[in-house]
């Protein structure tokens, strides 16, 4: 049985087509696997650096439900959404919980007028544009929708994988929030003159290069 | 030119169908190899493959993340929100260049300068300097620190010493150029009362002149306000006023008025009339409808002779002078005449009685009161040569014991050596300049002085004009205003200059007519004068027969040398500043250094050429520099810039050579011209970084599209060339078929116009362009090697009728002296064309360059992997490609070398590496930013809102720019009007049917003197194409 086993294996390997049809296999397969790591390169999805404050976005947003734009001050209006400065903490933080060793060291910050050096979580490549007033004001996504589900996070991870395609998926199926907004008028009219369903942000150019890289 | 017989040319080498210029007409990058080393051969290529993929195995070890940081402000002042740019009202003060600006910040950095559109002088145009000044804030050859001969110093030690000195001194002299900030001179008037000073000024380009003609002419020792818009007859004579002097920015605004048309049915069909007299080729000669070149010392002959010519048509006296041969001169008195009371005369020649004479026609004309205005005088030009001259005997003789420079007259004085012996002489001497600069090095103190936008201040550069001036940034490295150095020496208001400032306008500027706050948030406040309005028709009361007596006994002969400010370097108190090195200048086209500019015949004569070094010697001091055949200059006559070899301004500012010293005195005014230079040829075979001859018009010669006024009346389309291709159904407009689908555009359609009538070269835009772009500066061997990388390039085409086939017999030869003596000159903005049938984009193997549905040709740096093929087959070669990596590159030291320079950069656009193509967006960072700005309010943009870095500040309004799907917006309106006129595309045969437009070029000429016949008759124009109607263009 084994022998027969054997014989048929050597048989197999003698034979050229199979020979060089496993041969394929595993080039193709090696290079699917290479290609796959290199397309990771620079994926950084569910990066999670310790912060030099450990403050806890569950407790801030899951708990006390505190609006994500109290301290991140700039997401309606312009390109970064900003991190607080040391100014929004005291907001609260001079009346409460003064004394955790945490917190003391936002007053050590101020009293020696050195700026905290929080690390970046979410890191877009420096030719790719994005703004977010035009994301949250104008087309009214929620926060969770890139950053995940923040009211459960301890520590800040980005949730998402933030690549390019991820980006085109999002502009490909979502719809464009035209409502109320007399800049998207002339454009829904048009669509609804020569589509049927529902006009996808994909359809005013949202996948146009010069939309996120110039 | 298609429809003309006229021929263009860009410069001597394609008139001359030199042997390069034929080699190169299909060759995009012309030169290569220029060290001289072995090109890169292609089994090269699997070397550098394998580098390549060790280099990717390398970059994959890195599996975890790059740390960022990302680090807030401690306390977030309100008005700052990170990624939002904050606007300040500033004004940028050059000399005579004095513009009213918005400064751009972001994140407490100025990155860009704009026009402010509420000023009444420059309407929200700036210049080229302007624009760039923004770059000289990052100059890491500055200053840190004061210093005291070469050792740093604290500026409480300073502060003591010289407080001491001065205490001890009895004499102290204050040496400024013009300042034309009254509250700046209030604070001298007060140190010098304080230590029994004297404030002398000087300006390295003189006025003294016409303000002391004016005195005695018109009793007023001013410069009198310009108004050209008010003129439909300009004569210039050696007086560049649409680039350098007095006011450009405003006059260029003025003249652009006079020059408008529309083709609407009841639109404006006059225009004025300018006549140019001058011996280099300006901007302002390129601009005018007649041209003659003159040699300095005919200049004031010229003037007596017209002065006679009008005066004879108007009943005065004619005065006994020689007659001068000048083409044009009788067509000009005539024109003069006519337009009596509408007529204006400038000239900006440094002397009393050319500038006599000038009044003297002025008044014949009845200018004064309706063209000129006394009432609204300059502050510009306040420098006066003979208190300058008093001063350096007064230095030498030892009666100042201190001396306070404010300006460098080591470098820009011709009795520079009379000054640097003064120096030692005084017992103190200090310098207040932002670096160790020419004078400085003499001096026994440099009290470090900021930059603009990081000073307090406020200029006037008309009487009622005021302009304010605030920081946008707090002092990069330890310095101080020059102000605030005086206030503290004079122990006056603590040395706040800021609350000085203040109290200086409550006191005696605003008179409450407009509060503080709303003054510094405006920038601006104009009160106008106060007798503004009032009758100025001041008679004059100069006398002509002396003046011509004068004129009579100017020498001429030999060759003479002619000095000049160009519009970027100026009088190059800027020279440090790399991007105006590598602006070219709108006529020759020559970047980084200056030239020995000659006309051809001249050159002829001297046995020179282009690519020689001549030794151009006179009265003992001699320099030598590299020629440059110039169409249109005056036989006879080297025109050399002034501004160029600084030795002590930086790495990028120390170069050309400095004809300053060349300039002397003459009946006590300084002298910018000189006879009898002798010109010795001591090199040749140098190559000048000039971007001229970088790309050819292949043949096509309908780039630019030209006529003139009468014709232009007769038929708005005159000028136009409206080609056709052959069908089977007979010849049709090459827009009527079409390979293409076109691209459907719902939303909006970006689109440009350029009026080729009302740009005049300045330059403007394209330091705009480079300031808002993060346009690299390649240096000068780059740009040798026609790899500069300017988004947009001023085309200039001269043009001529003369039979230039003909380039080997005698008679050939002369021919093209003729041609090159007098051309014609169009300058063309030209960027990318955005083209909707873009020929850029079916071949880029990557899909690298593609179109938005918005218009927009645009360009993905990231997907690029450069193969050109893109530049290759750009029709209008504006695709650039990025040789090198130009930043972070020691081979390229410039401000994107350092840290400090790279603060410059726009945070909104990509910094693009070596290897890829780049070209004109549109701005499209504006146009996404004025989109989002319309959304967030929900709205649709509205027109004006969106501009363009090039069309924000251009000063005459050349440029418009706008969607054209707006029926509302001004593009809309200009082509609803145009297309059926003046609007042209470039190259509208080959079918790329462009988003950009141009308006033909009308030049207000007799058709008798026209250098074309015209090959379509009326009636062809008339008639041509009314069967079929042009498709839609946008």
């Amino acid at each position: 049985m084994a022998d027969r086993f054997k014989a048929n294996l050597q048989g197999l390997a003698a034979n050229k087509t199979i020979r060089s049809a496993v041969i394929w296999m595993f080039i193709l397969l090696a290079t699917k696997a290479s290609l796959d790591g290199l397309y990771g390169i620079g994926v950084h999805q569910g990066y999670a650096p310790e912060q030099p404050i450990a403050f806890s976005h569950k407790l801030h947003v899951g708990e006390y439900e505190i609006n994500c734009a109290y301290c991140h001050t700039g997401v309606y209006k312009g390109k970064q959404a900003g991190i607080p400065s040391a100014n929004i903490c005291m907001n609260c933080h001079n009346a409460i919980k003064r004394e955790s060793p945490e917190i003391q060291k936002i007053y050590t910050a101020l009293e020696n007028d050195q700026p905290i050096e929080w690390i970046r979580v979410h890191n877009l490549p420096d030719l790719a544009y994005f703004n977010h007033a035009q994301h949250t004001n104008v087309g009214g996504l929620d926060c969770t929708n890139c950053h995940g589900e923040i009211s459960n996070m301890e520590v800040v991870q980005q949730a998402k994988s933030l690549t390019m395609g991820w980006c085109i998926d999002c502009h490909r199926e979502t719809n464009v929030n035209g409502k109320d907004n007399a800049y998207y008028d002339q454009l829904m009219d048009a669509h609804t003159k020569t589509a049927a369903g529902p006009m996808k942000v994909e359809d005013i150019g949202g996948l146009e290069c010069a939309r996120c890289h110039y | 030119m298609e429809n003309t017989k006229k021929r263009y040319w860009k410069g001597i080498e394609e008139l001359k169908n030199d042997i390069n210029v034929v080699k190169n007409a299909d060759r995009e990058f012309n030169i290569d190899n220029m060290e001289g080393g072995e090109p890169t051969h292609r089994r090269d290529f699997l070397k550098v493959l394998g580098f390549g993929m060790a280099a990717v195995t390398l970059a994959s070890c890195d599996v975890g993340a790059p740390v960022r940081k990302t680090i807030p402000y401690l306390n977030k002042p309100l008005d700052v929100e990170p990624g939002i740019a904050n606007y300040y009202a500033s004004t940028f003060v050059d000399g005579s260049d004095v513009c009213s600006v918005l400064v751009k910040t972001r994140e407490g950095r100025p990155v860009k300068i704009e026009g402010n559109k509420l000023s009444g002088i420059t309407g929200g145009g700036t210049s080229a300097r302007a624009q760039a000044s923004v770059l000289s804030l990052y100059d890491n050859e500055k200053l840190k620190t004061p210093v005291k001969g070469e050792k740093a110093i604290d500026w409480k030690s300073l502060d003591k010493e010289i407080k001491a000195a001065l205490a001890k001194s009895k004499n102290v002299a204050i040496v400024s150029n013009t300042i034309a900030s009254p509250t700046s001179k209030a604070a001298i008037a007060e140190f010098t009362t304080k230590y029994a000073g004297k404030h002398i000024v000087y300006d390295a380009s003189s006025m003294s002149a016409i303000r002391e003609a004016n005195a005695t002419s018109f009793g007023a020792a001013v410069i009198p306000g310009y108004r050209f818009d008010k003129a439909e007859v300009i004569v210039g004579i050696n007086c560049d006023f649409l680039g350098t002097w007095v006011s450009p920015v405003e006059f260029s605004k003025q003249w652009a008025k006079t020059r408008r048309l529309s083709s609407a049915k009841d639109g404006k069909r006059s225009m004025s009339r300018h006549y140019q007299f001058e011996t280099g080729m300006t901007i302002t000669g390129a601009a005018a409808d007649y041209r003659s070149s003159v040699k300095p010392s005919q200049e004031g002959l010229l003037l007596a002779n017209l002065y006679n010519m009008v005066a004879s048509k108007m009943g005065g006296t004619p005065v006994p002078a020689s007659k001068v041969e000048v083409a044009y001169l009788d067509k000009c008195a005539k024109d003069l005449v006519a337009a009596k009371g509408k007529a204006i005369v400038v000239s900006a020649t440094n002397n009393v009685a050319i500038q006599t004479l000038v009044n003297a026609i002025n008044g014949l004309l009845g200018s004064v009161g309706n063209t000129i205005d006394f009432s609204t005088p300059y502050m510009v030009g306040q420098g006066s040569d003979s208190e300058m001259s008093r001063f350096i005997t007064d230095l030498n003789g030892g009666v100042y014991d201190a001396v306070i420079f404010m300006s460098n007259p080591i470098y820009e004085h011709p009795e520079y050596a009379k000054i640097a012996q003064g120096i030692k002489k005084a017992k103190l001497s200090i310098s207040l300049s932002d670096r160790v600069n020419e004078t400085a090095t003499l001096c026994q103190y440099t009290a470090a002085t900021s930059h603009y936008l990081e000073n307090w201040g406020d200029a006037e550069v008309k009487k009622g004009y005021f302009s304010l001036m605030q920081p946008t940034i707090t002092n990069i490295y330890d310095t101080r205003q020059a102000e605030a150095s005086l206030l503290t020496w004079a122990d006056i208001s603590g040395g706040d200059y800021q609350q000085y400032l203040k109290n200086n306008w409550n006191s005696s500027i605003l008179n409450g007519g407009k509060s503080w706050v709303q003054s510094l948030h405006d920038g601006i406040f104009e009160a106008g004068s106060t007798s503004e309005g009032a009758n100025n028709a001041l008679a004059f009361t100069g006398n002509v027969a002396s003046a011509v007596a004068s004129i009579n006994s100017i020498k001429s002969g030999g060759i003479e040398l002619h000095t000049f400010e160009n519009i970027t370097i100026g009088s190059g108190s800027q020279a440090n500043n790399p991007w105006l090195q590598e602006t070219p200048d709108p006529i020759s086209k020559v970047t980084w250094e200056n030239t020995a500019a000659v006309s051809q015949k001249t050159a002829n004569d001297l046995e020179i050429a282009q690519g020689d070094i001549i030794k151009i010697s006179v009265q003992g001091s001699e320099i030598e520099l590299p020629v440059m055949v110039q169409p249109g200059q005056a036989n006879d006559t080297i025109s050399v810039a002034l501004g160029y070899g600084r030795t002590a301004a930086g790495k990028a500012g120390n170069v050309g050579v400095n004809v300053y010293p060349m300039i002397s005195t003459v009946n006590g005014n300084l002298s910018y011209w000189k006879t009898g230079v002798k010109v010795e040829k001591t090199n040749s075979g140098y190559t000048l970084a000039q971007t001229q001859t970088h790309e050819t018009v292949m043949g096509r010669q309908a780039v630019v599209q030209e006529s003139i006024l009468s014709e232009y009346v007769k038929n708005v389309k005159a000028g136009r060339f409206e080609p056709k291709i052959a069908t089977s159904e007979g010849p049709v407009r090459p827009y009527s078929i079409s390979l293409w689908n076109g691209h459907d555009k719902k939303n909006h359609s970006w689109g440009m116009v350029i009026d080729l009538n009302t740009c005049t070269g300045c330059s403007n835009c394209l330091v705009s362009c480079q300031s808002e772009n993060n346009v690299s500066v390649v240096g000068k061997k780059e740009v040798a090697r026609a790899r500069e990388m300017h988004w947009i390039r001023l085309d200039r085409y001269y043009s001529s009728d003369a039979d230039i086939t003909d380039t080997w017999s005698v008679g050939g030869l002369s021919e093209m002296e003729k041609a090159s003596e007098s051309p014609e000159v169009v300058i063309q903005p030209m960027m990318c064309q955005h083209c909707s049938n873009a020929p850029c984009e079916t071949v880029c193997p990557v899909l690298a360059t593609t179109h938005s549905s918005e218009g927009l040709n645009q360009m993905t740096y990231n997907r690029c992997v450069g193969t050109r093929y893109c530049a290759n087959n750009c029709p209008y070669k504006v695709r650039r490609f990025n040789w090198w990596k130009y930043f972070e590159n020691d081979d390229f030291d410039f401000h994107m070398n350092n840290e400090l320079g790279r603060m410059v950069l726009n945070p909104d656009v990509t910094v693009r590496s070596r290897g890829v193509i780049e070209k004109c967006s549109m701005c499209v960072q504006r146009i996404q930013l004025g989109k989002l700005e319309a959304k967030k309010e929900r709205r649709r943009p509205v027109d004006g809102e969106i501009e363009t870095a090039c069309s924000q500040s251009c000063p005459t309004g050349a440029i418009t720019f706008g969607d054209m799907l707006d029926p509302e917006s001004r593009v809309s309106k200009m082509l609803e009007v145009e297309r059926e006129g003046r609007a042209f595309h470039v190259l509208e045969e080959i079918n790329v049917q462009p988003q950009l437009n141009y308006l033909t070029k009308i030049r207000n000429k007799d058709k008798a003197d026209a250098k074309w016949q015209f090959v379509h008759t009326d009636e062809d124009n008339a008639g041509a194409h009314k069967d079929e109607e042009p498709k839609a263009h946008s």
